[in-house]
């Protein structure tokens, strides 16, 4: 790491630096801090396998389904909304894709075209999931915590409902469709392209709602609904219109993590992806995104998202009992949460 | 059914289906109301309960058996007006799963105060002097969970013999529950007894679900591909490791023991990449519970052991398709619960 250039301005103070290094140095603070522990507990061995490329590239690949998720709860967030139904949704959409999927194979005039009933079946749910989201917000005047709290119930149900409780695995678990075996890989495919195919489509998706947040009209809706939503409204921004079409967005995201958990899974699983939620939202917060709306980026999101997964991934190096793990992961969380208010104030 | 050879065809259809149905249908032909209160009514696990119960009443035709229980596994105050609501009733004997060690104890000493016999299945009630030491307690019918553990073991052993300093991993699934620590001390046991094995337990635990599990067994296996055998204590934990060495290409040389079945893991151990799934016996636990009721309530002499411990078994790629081990994972209910 490069000190900061002594040619700065002297008007410049440690707001401003910590404002440019953004949100790679709480990912690099992470990363230091770990590597010391582990170096103290394990010695230089337990580092070499830390920082070794194949646990690197497998940090990745475990952050992508809650990074393709956060992309949503960006949005959703920078709104100034929430969306608490976004674990039991991924859940749903392993179970829809499925099912789709096998009632494709049962069926041989479709023969060939079970993958895109599959997918287009997920993505259907989630974007059908999104859009109630955003129906029920606006037009029931509804605080999105309640609404979401509401419709993960009942994604949580149907789920249920749709499996009786039993994984729902592809006709013949030993003979995957290409996509699958291809999206669930950990390792690059084409070997020269550094990270695991899963992780590719993610960032892929990170690049349109970068440009969309940024470059669109509908982007700069969101964060003016965000930071204040009555002066948007006074400014003749269709508040409602715009939240419907962020919740809509936010769902197609969220199932684009399903898929990819189907995929990981090769099955569909009704609570697969239970309590992703908290992680998810944690993302956005550390990545610099805020509850009360009009914050957060792409990029942040994206190193929050890898943030949490590498605190697992460190914890799990350094063998610590599960319960310190939750305290520790906690309070990290925090910490990083208060630097950016801290930041922002400055 | 006893007088059933008075009885036109329809009756016997209608009283079959009362006595393997609704909980409301009481029949003057049956001399026992057995009411069966399992922890869940969705599961498959729970189905097979019942369907063993429903074999045993045919079997000995004086039983009329009522299912009822909470739609949910923790809805234990649900469950608790059920126990109170039957003993009110006055049925001869109650079969109960209970959701919790505690929170049943109270509704159970009541049944057994008003004379209901009471067997309890599945899982322990906490320790009461009150109900073991109570005539109508009629004992424990489950599944010896540290038997199964031990059964996991000797079929990792039986995997890794060739080597000659196996390293076996035991990836423990969540601090709490109860039913499965004992499975891992079981085979934690069992295992350690080899002189030669190079035994491992992770600190990560799998938790609860297929993902968990799949994330956890990938962070090990990363670490260590020398491994020679794992065991997981559960269906979920099972299937996420399953998964992992699927995905990272160890399934060969990687034995993996697991506990309970599905769709996925008995394909697993078709296809060879699972090589041991230690398998309950629900529908025994319902038929032995249901027989031990009724030979308490004819006035049999009550069975020396309060303890019962249903059928469990290894099922591996070799035996799976045995008749004694196939109904395990592949019994038709229908015929008992027609559905």
């Amino acid at each position: 790491v490069k000190t900061p250039a002594p040619t700065a301005p002297r008007s410049w103070r440690t707001a401003d630096l910590l404002t440019l290094a953004g949100p790679y140095l709480g990912l690099l603070l992470v990363l230091v801090i770990f590597t010391i522990l582990i170096w103290l507990k394990r010695g230089p061995q337990g580092v070499e396998l830390f920082l070794s490329l194949s646990n690197l590239k497998l940090v990745v690949v475990h952050s992508a389904v809650p990074a393709a998720v956060a992309l949503g709860m960006t949005v959703v967030m920078i709104s100034g909304g929430i969306d608490l139904s976004v674990g039991y949704v991924v859940s749903l959409v392993t179970v829809t894709t499925m099912l789709a999927y096998r009632w494709a194979a049962a069926h041989p005039a479709l023969t060939g075209s079970e993958s895109l009933w599959a997918i287009g079946a997920g993505l259907g749910t989630g974007l059908l999931s999104g859009f109630t989201n955003g129906m029920l917000v606006t037009r029931l005047r509804l605080l999105p915590f309640i609404v979401t709290l509401g419709t993960m119930g009942m994604a949580r149900g149907l789920a249920q409902y749709l499996t009786a409780g039993s994984p729902v695995p592809f006709p013949d678990p030993s003979r995957l469709p290409g996509w699958v075996s291809w999206l669930a890989d950990l390792e690059p495919h084409p070997a020269w392209s550094v990270i695991g195919p899963s992780a590719w489509s993610v960032l892929l998706f990170a690049l349109v709602v970068a440009i969309l947040l940024k470059y669109t009209v509908l982007g700069r809706h969101c964060y003016a609904l965000g930071s204040n939503e009555l002066a948007a409204r006074l400014c003749g921004i269709r508040v409602e219109r715009t939240k419907v079409i962020l919740y809509t967005l936010a769902g197609l995201l969220t199932a684009w993590g399903g898929i990819l958990q189907c995929a990981r899974s090769s099955a569909g699983l009704h609570d697969v992806a239970a309590g992703l939620e908290l992680d998810v939202i944690a993302a956005v917060v550390i990545g610099g995104g805020s509850l009360t709306g009009g914050k957060g980026t792409v990029l942040g999101t994206l190193i929050g998202a890898l943030m949490i997964t590498i605190l697992g991934n460190g914890c799990s190096k350094l063998e610590f009992p599960m319960e310190f793990r939750f305290i520790i992961i906690g309070l990290i969380i925090v910490v990083v949460s208060a630097v950016n208010v801290w930041k922002d104030r400055q | 059914m006893l007088s059933s050879n008075k009885l036109s065809i329809v009756s016997i259809v209608t009283a079959a289906l009362l006595a393997g149905g609704c909980g409301s249908g009481t029949s003057d032909a049956k001399k026992y109301r057995i009411a069966v209160i399992p922890k869940g009514t969705s599961h498959d696990f729970w189905k097979s309960i019942h369907a063993g119960a429903i074999h045993a009443a045919r079997e000995l035709g004086n039983v009329d058996i009522a299912w009822e229980g909470p739609a949910k596994e923790d809805q234990r105050s649900l469950q608790q007006q059920i126990v109170e609501r039957y003993a009110s009733e006055g049925v001869h004997a109650i079969v109960l799963a209970p959701c919790d060690r505690q929170t049943l104890v109270l509704p159970v000493r009541g049944a057994l105060q008003r004379g209901t016999r009471v067997v309890i299945i599945d899982s322990g009630l906490e320790h009461s002097d009150a109900i073991e030491s109570d005539p109508n307690y009629l004992g424990y019918v489950a599944t010896d969970n540290y038997q199964g553990g031990v059964e996991a073991a000797r079929r990792m052993l039986e995997l890794v013999k060739e080597k000659s300093h196996p390293k076996v991993m035991m990836i423990r699934y969540q601090v709490g529950s109860e039913s499965t620590e004992q499975r891992e001390a079981g085979f934690r046991d069992t295992i350690r007894k080899s002189s030669n094995i190079e035994f491992t337990e992770a600190a990560d635990e799998a938790g609860v679900t297929v993902d968990s599990a799949q994330r956890v067994a990938e962070r090990l296996l990363s670490d260590q591909k020398d491994l020679d055998g794992i065991f997981a204590p559960n269906e979920t934990s099972t299937t996420g490791v399953l998964r992992a060495l699927d995905v990272l290409r160890l399934t060969g040389p990687i034995k993996l023991v697991g506990f309970d079945g599905s769709e996925i893991l008995i394909h697993g151990l078709a296809n060879g990449t699972l090589h041991g799934l230690v398998l309950q016996d629900p529908f025994d636990m319902g038929y032995q519970a249901v027989r031990r009721a009724v030979d308490a309530l004819e006035g049999n002499p009550a069975p020396p052991a309060k303890v019962l411990n249903t059928n469990l078994k290894v099922a591996t790629k070799e035996n799976m398709n045995d008749p004694s081990i196939r109904p395990l994972y592949a019994r038709d209910l229908k015929p008992y619960l027609g559905e």
